[in-house]
């Protein structure tokens, strides 16, 4: 299994409530005072930042996002002395924060600038879970791995299960009758920077103009 | 003479206690700032690559005297410059440390070692250089100075050598190779690095040697200055070449060459390169005090170069990615460039630790000669090593 | 010593000093459905109004029971009409707002000074209970404002049939009322946002003017159904003052001066009707396009009984298949362009009344007023007639911005006549209906009372404020309660409406509130400090709508297929937080006052298996999956499915009624003129010559994180995601900042004609020259209200500022524009927003 999402841009509607997920699910923590916050503004904080983006896909400003792209051939891992960062069994590039040395190559590494680094207090109250933010560590994206219940099952992360809009999609590239495999074939789905051979497994769906394409969905009959 | 070894101790230690500080105050910082991911590596990072690089570079010259042409006048310097190589290891390696933000992990390195990463392969190089370094200097203690054109002499110099040599073109080369930050230092980076490492050893030669010991090993060292600098600044002007041909890179030119870091980069070709270049030898025969200050500005001037070429790569990676530039443009606005910059120059705690390095090299270096028994035939008496 | 600092960093981190292996998954959750140690609840998000399905996880953490996961409730096979947006992700962190009310609270010091005491519910219902019973002979005097929340519908109804007051009303005049009262003109009564659904998904070109799909308000499912609608590629057209997020999704946008869309809108008329674009099969069939008025006196020519429509009128059109003039009912082919001569006097059709009404509206007439090119008019009129019926222009939601915005919508929905797009597939729908749901305080015994002494709405009426609508008249409520007529108010109940925040008063107003003689006494209930509850006597703290069980069930607001939804409690509030919901509060005074019996309870349960019996479901369902479908599809026909409340029942493109009702407006730049004129925004017409250097519209926006129920913008999340956009602030055009010599970041004064605020500018090309933008309601007029609050506690006395979590340098239009100026009397007062100038000063 190798587990991959897809951003479609023409479905978001840019409400941002898979920033808002993440952060409650990976960087607020938890206590008899309420939420407690890192300092900072949050929204840099959260694993998938709405950004404008104006390259590499049109000529005019669009919205993405800025996320682990938890690429198949991920430099951070390659730089990492430790191997704190490392590759799941299904394609997650996550973190060991007992392992990190915190040198800061893999934030360095990285060119989707997926990888923030929180140097303030720790937020007060209980995280989620251990992945979640914790000062001094460069934290990414998780694909909210703790919430895998079984090897080789699919799970939904918590900016997938926010959005109500259908444009956050997660799957298996392995599974040629998944979607998310399914529009990567058919390169619908498209990867950032695809030159710099990261091989990233985040796609996005771009933009598309109205007059630019042909309509393809079947129609709703008439009264 | 002893005098002045216990005005560079004191200093020393004056500036090792502020080291400690600045590392503490490193260590111990609470703030939030997007900084720290967009432009990670700072002053210190620099700080012991310039170390690491002047230890290697100390070692390599007078390894290589020793070993190819046997030079007897180095071979008397040998116990010096071997204890110069090591005061300048053992600041850099603890900076390497005091950097890491989670330095109790640091087991790791070795218990979880990634043979992709460059960074874990410095892990290696570095005790392995530091092991056949101290291995030669003890030899050279127990044994004599002329031991070490003996074959199990030269045979440490050359692993040493070895092992100097390859970190120091691995350390370059993380800097050097990476997707992200085009043209960091472009692809001559690890040869830039050996040479940049050759020009530190020998200016810090001048400084070590005229400081008490040989002037034929110092003028030599001072000799090599130029040949060093002119080398270093072909590189230079070479990795520029690169970088200005290569889109994404080009950025980091600009910025070194005629943007924000120019203020940077053009003081650092004049007191790095053409200093030693033109007055690196001249200097060095009129005295030892014209020489180290020479070689000192040297220093300082290749300090100025890192750290340009450093700063220069994350910054042009902000502009030259698009990731990155719209990240710092939602996290830190519009003056991205200029936060970016203060962050990388002026960030208070990594300042007072390199001016702390220099400190604790003194220290180290003046402790050394004091009591270790260094002088050309000198007998340890005590305790293995010491006078 | 190294070792030493480095553990003090580490300590701030996770527990790892020792090297040892990873513990991996320790805390593992599920993925889809609940993991063990989590709850389910449903329940429907309130920020907005719009009542969007809601599944939250529910876990306990840190000691609390936290809203986990919130995800929107769906069945699956009609995803499409289900949605939520950002905005109830954020509940996790609004139980804990720093702003939040946490007990009864009772004005100490003078009123407006924001200082309070604490006191028990049993103080509470008491005075509350007392106050009233001094009013109830004078019931009139008792002015009941409920808007958000599950119950707002319930309070204002209970209160009027318990103590017979008719002053009930919401904030829906600062809305949407504009588009409501333009409507009338076509539709024979009033028709606001819900009326119609734009079929997205089917749509091949949509044109979207002031309406934002992407960030509105009340906007999720609609949302949803317009991305699949960019999925589908639909040619998206949008007309705005600022980009945004829809602009981006846009093939074609143009940023337009504020409140000129109108011009654009009857250029594109004009451009249909000379090219004879239109549909004239759908024309001749649904509406009135083709009846003949008398050219000299503009009259109907003959009205006749409809045999086919009871109690409606045919007319006399001209047959083109016998060239004879005829009724309607009998013609084979009526005319739409016939000109002639009926009894020796001019006749017309009406289309040809139309045509010649906005011939002088040109593309390039347009193009002068707004800078869309003339030659991007004609194309976009040529191809949505092209694209038509799969194609219209949004009928949008606010109707309260610019004087012409009446207009702009009656303008608009003509259009989508004229291409025959109303009521057809990929056109604008019509909603399936919309479901009764009993009151439960009908089902507990209430002993009501007739209504008595006249409102003040009507009072207005007679003075010359034409057509307000009944339930909709808070800025008529803000001008009675300035101007101390007809009455001073006995008993201000303001539930859930941030009345100074929402309504256009400013210092006027809040001058006006401070006055005991013209209000005696103001109860608010709320969930937050905000600007009203500066000014209230008695402050009750009611609870987040998913903090407790709701006694009614709801339907999602804009559902055009009705979908029923349940609020069912999520988690309690916050310890320390003594709120209780409205219902409990009207039943522990209605006891107090007699109104209902001393044992009389209402279970929230019972009351909702009673209402969903009613509608024919079963509650046990309801409850088991948070919500339920009345129906499945729109509907698709161009009146709704039967005739109109017009005189002829059809769509009437010239309302009979009203054309003679509003003869004398012929002519004229007047809301009230039946026929389509441009009327200028009452910017533009105050400075004819152009605004000068300082001058700017003000223009508020909801963004996607903003809603009109403002503990919004005390988020922290929300602030930072504000920040983060670069929307937090004033924007303004480079061109119009480099010549104030402002900059980004600056402070400046934005000095409206009845009051000001302090705003921070953002320099932006993302913006209209002439305006200045800014999200809603993030600014207090500190010179008219209060913004730190002292409340008196057993523990002694708590501090409470507003935006605690920083921000607040936005706008707030209403704390700046006119009450007397910013409105159309002609639309029964509503108000117009945007509609004035302010001035921009560096500080």
């Amino acid at each position: 299994m190798r587990v991959a999402m897809i951003i479609d841009l023409n479905k978001c509607v840019g409400c941002l409530a898979c920033t808002i997920a993440c952060i409650r699910e990976n960087i607020a923590r938890y206590g008899e005072e309420g939420p407690g916050f890192p300092e900072g503004n949050l929204t840099y904080y959260a694993r998938t930042k709405p950004v404008m983006l104006t390259q590499p896909y049109v000529a005019e400003a669009v919205h993405a996002f800025i996320q682990c792209m938890h690429c198949d051939d991920p430099p951070c891992m390659h730089v990492c002395p430790t191997g704190a960062t490392y590759k799941t069994k299904d394609g997650v590039v996550m973190l060991d924060h007992s392992k990190c040395i915190g040198c800061r190559a893999c934030v360095i590494a990285c060119p989707y600038g997926a990888r923030t680094v929180y140097r303030g207090p720790a937020p007060r109250g209980e995280p989620v879970s251990l992945e979640s933010l914790a000062p001094g560590y460069p934290d990414k994206c998780t694909f909210c791995s703790h919430r895998r219940t079984a090897e080789g099952e699919l799970w939904t992360p918590a900016c997938v299960e926010a959005c109500a809009f259908g444009a956050r999609l997660f799957g298996d590239l392995d599974n040629p009758g998944d979607p998310v495999a399914r529009m990567v074939a058919e390169g619908r789905a498209l990867a950032l920077y695809p030159a710099m051979g990261t091989e990233p497994k985040l796609f996005f769906v771009p933009p598309m103009r109205g007059p630019a394409v042909p309509r393809k969905r079947e129609e709703v009959s008439g009264q | 003479m002893r005098r002045g070894l216990a005005a560079l101790g004191v200093v020393g230690l004056v500036l090792t206690l502020l080291y400690a500080y600045a590392v503490y105050r490193y260590q111990t910082l609470s703030e939030a700032s997007p900084l720290h991911a967009l432009v990670p590596w700072g002053l210190m990072v620099t700080g012991y690559i310039m170390f690491a690089f002047s230890s290697g570079g100390v070692f390599d010259s007078m390894a290589i005297r020793l070993v190819f042409y046997g030079e007897e006048h180095e071979a008397r310097a040998a116990r010096r410059l071997m204890w110069l190589a090591l005061a300048l290891l053992i600041p850099g390696v603890v900076t390497v440390f005091a950097d890491l933000l989670h330095v109790e992990h640091s087991p790791w390195i070795y218990l979880g070692f990634n043979p992709s990463s460059r960074m874990a392969w410095n892990g290696v190089l570095y005790v392995l250089y530091a092991v056949f370094l101290l291995a030669a200097l003890l030899y050279a203690i127990r044994r004599g100075d002329e031991a070490l054109l003996t074959r199990p002499g030269k045979a440490l110099l050359v692993c040493g050598l070895v092992t100097s040599l390859a970190l120091e073109y691995n350390l370059a080369m993380v800097y050097g190779v990476n997707a992200a930050v085009p043209g960091w230092l472009a692809a001559p980076a690890g040869i830039l690095g050996v040479a940049l490492a050759f020009l530190l050893g020998a200016a810090w030669t001048v400084i070590g040697l005229g400081i008490e010991g040989e002037e034929e090993a110092r003028r030599a060292a001072a000799r090599e200055m130029t040949l060093a600098a002119a080398a270093v600044g072909f590189l230079t002007l070479w990795t520029l070449i690169q970088e200005w041909s290569w889109g994404l890179a080009k950025p980091a030119e600009e910025i070194m060459v005629s943007g924000k870091l120019a203020v940077v980069f053009w003081p650092a070709v004049v007191l790095g390169i053409l200093v030693p270049l033109f007055t690196g030898y001249p200097l060095s025969r009129r005295g030892r005090v014209a020489g180290a200050v020479a070689a000192a500005i040297t220093v300082f001037g290749l300090f100025l170069l890192l750290h340009g070429i450093t700063a220069a790569g994350q910054v042009a990676r902000l502009e030259a990615l698009e990731t990155y530039n719209t990240l710092s443009i939602h996290a830190l606005g519009a003056g991205y460039v200029d936060e970016a910059l203060h962050e990388l120059l002026a960030s208070p705690p990594e300042l007072l630790a390199v001016v702390g390095e220099f400190g604790l090299w003194m220290l180290l270096y003046a402790a050394g000669l004091a009591v270790l028994a260094l002088r050309p035939g000198e007998k340890p008496r005590r305790l293995l090593v010491f006078r | 010593m190294l070792k030493l600092s480095a553990a003090a960093a580490a300590a701030t981190a996770l527990p790892l000093t020792v090297p040892r292996p990873r513990r991996h998954g320790r805390l593992a959750l599920q993925g889809p459905g609940a993991a063990s140690g989590e709850r389910v609840a449903y329940t429907a998000c309130l920020i907005c109004g719009q009542r969007c399905p809601l599944k939250v996880y529910v876990r306990e953490i840190g000691g609390r029971q936290v809203p986990l996961r919130v995800v929107h409730n769906t069945d699956g096979v009609h995803d499409q009409y289900f949605a939520t947006c950002g905005r109830p992700q954020t509940m996790f962190e609004l139980q804990y707002l720093e702003e939040r009310i946490r007990r009864p609270l009772l004005r100490v010091g003078k009123r407006g000074e924001g200082r309070f005491r604490e006191i028990t519910w049993e103080e509470a219902f008491n005075i509350l209970a007392e106050k009233l019973k001094k009013y109830l002979d004078q019931p009139w005097r008792i002015v009941v404002v409920a808007h958000q929340g599950c119950e707002a519908g319930i309070v204002r109804s209970t209160l009027s049939k318990a103590l017979g007051t008719p002053n009930t009303t919401h904030h829906c005049d600062t809305c949407h009322t504009g588009m409501d009262q333009g409507h009338r003109f076509i539709f024979g009564k009033t028709k606001g946002p819900a009326a119609f659904q734009p079929d997205y998904p089917n749509a091949k070109m949509i044109v979207l003017m002031g309406r934002n799909p992407m960030g509105g308000i009340v906007a999720s499912a609609w949302t949803k159904m317009f991305s699949l609608a960019m999925e589908n590629k639909a040619k998206l057209v949008v007309f705005d003052v600022r980009k945004s997020r829809l602009t981006e999704h846009a093939d074609e946008y143009y940023i337009i001066p504020p409140g000129t869309d109108l011009a654009v809108s009857l250029a594109l008329m004009n451009v249909i009707l000379t090219e004879k674009l239109y549909d004239a099969d759908y024309l001749v069939k649904w509406t009135n396009a083709a009846m003949l008025l008398y050219t000299d006196t503009m009259e109907p020519v003959e009205l006749a009984d409809n045999p086919a429509m009871k109690g409606k009128k045919t007319y006399l059109v001209y047959d083109e298949a016998t060239g004879k003039y005829v009724l309607k009912t009998e013609a084979r082919k009526p005319s739409l362009e016939h000109e002639g001569t009926y009894n020796g006097r001019p006749v017309k059709t009406v289309l040809a009344v139309l045509r010649d009404a906005v011939k002088n509206y040109t593309p390039e007439w347009a193009e002068k007023i707004t800078g869309v090119p003339a030659d991007a008019i004609r194309r976009l009129a040529r191809e949505l007639a092209e694209a038509a019926p799969k194609a219209f222009i949004d009928h949008g939601y606010k109707g309260a911005r610019y004087y012409n915005e009446g207009m702009l919508k009656r303008v608009n929905m003509m259009i989508n006549i004229l291409l025959g797009s109303l009521g057809r597939p990929g056109g604008l729908a019509y909603p399936a209906g919309k479901p009764h749901l009993v009151n439960p305080f009908s089902l507990i015994g209430l002993k009501t009372t007739s209504v008595k002494g006249t409102p003040i709405y009507k009072y207005w009426a007679e003075k010359g404020v034409v057509n307000p609508i009944s339930k909709c008249w808070s800025m008529l409520l803000v001008r009675s309660i300035i101007e101390g007529k007809p009455y001073p108010i006995g008993v201000l109940i303001i539930s859930r409406e941030n009345l100074v925040s929402h309504a256009i008063g400013g210092r006027k107003l809040a001058e006006a509130l401070r006055d005991e003689k013209r209000v005696d006494f103001i109860v608010v209930m709320d969930t937050t400090f905000n600007e009203t509850v500066a000014y209230a006597d008695l402050v009750l703290p009611v609870p987040f709508f998913f903090e407790y069980e709701s006694p009614t069930l709801s339907y999602a607001k804009k559902s055009y297929v009705s979908i029923i939804t349940d609020l069912q409690k999520v988690v309690d509030p916050p310890p320390g937080v003594e709120a209780k919901p409205e219902y409990e509060i009207l039943l522990e005074v209605l006891k107090r006052l007699g109104k209902l019996p001393a044992d009389a309870k209402i279970d929230p349960v019972t009351v909702k298996t009673e209402q969903a019996k009613k509608l024919g479901l079963d509650y046990r369902g309801i409850r088991r999956r948070g919500f339920a479908l009345l129906w499945t599809k729109p509907k698709y026909h161009p009146w709704g499915g039967k005739p109109l409340p017009t005189v002829t029942g059809e769509l009437e493109l010239v309302n009979v009624k009203l054309l003679s009702e509003y003869h004398d407006y012929l002519g004229k730049e007047s809301p009230l003129n039946p026929l389509p004129v441009w009327i200028p925004p009452l910017w533009m017409k105050q400075r004819k010559s152009g605004l000068g250097g300082d001058e700017f519209v003000p223009v508020e926006f909801q963004d996607q994180l903003t809603a009109v129920n403002t503990f919004m913008r005390f988020s922290r999340i929300v602030r930072d995601a504000l920040e983060w956009k670069k929307v937090y602030g004033v924007i303004i055009h480079p061109e119009r900042a480099k010549r104030l010599g402002l900059r980004t970041g600056d402070t400046v004064r934005v000095r409206g004609p009845v009051g000001e605020v302090k705003a921070r500018v953002i320099v932006s090309e993302d913006v209209h020259p002439v305006v200045l933008a800014a999200p809603h309601a993030t600014a207090v007029d500190t010179g008219a209200v209060p913004v730190e609050f002292t409340v008196e506690t057993k523990n002694g006395a708590r501090k409470v500022r507003l935006f605690s979590n920083g921000g607040g340098y936005g706008i707030n239009n209403n704390f700046l524009a006119n009450p007397f100026v910013s409105v159309v009397p002609e639309e029964g007062y509503r108000a117009a927003q945007h509609d004035f100038i302010v001035k921009v000063e560096k500080l």
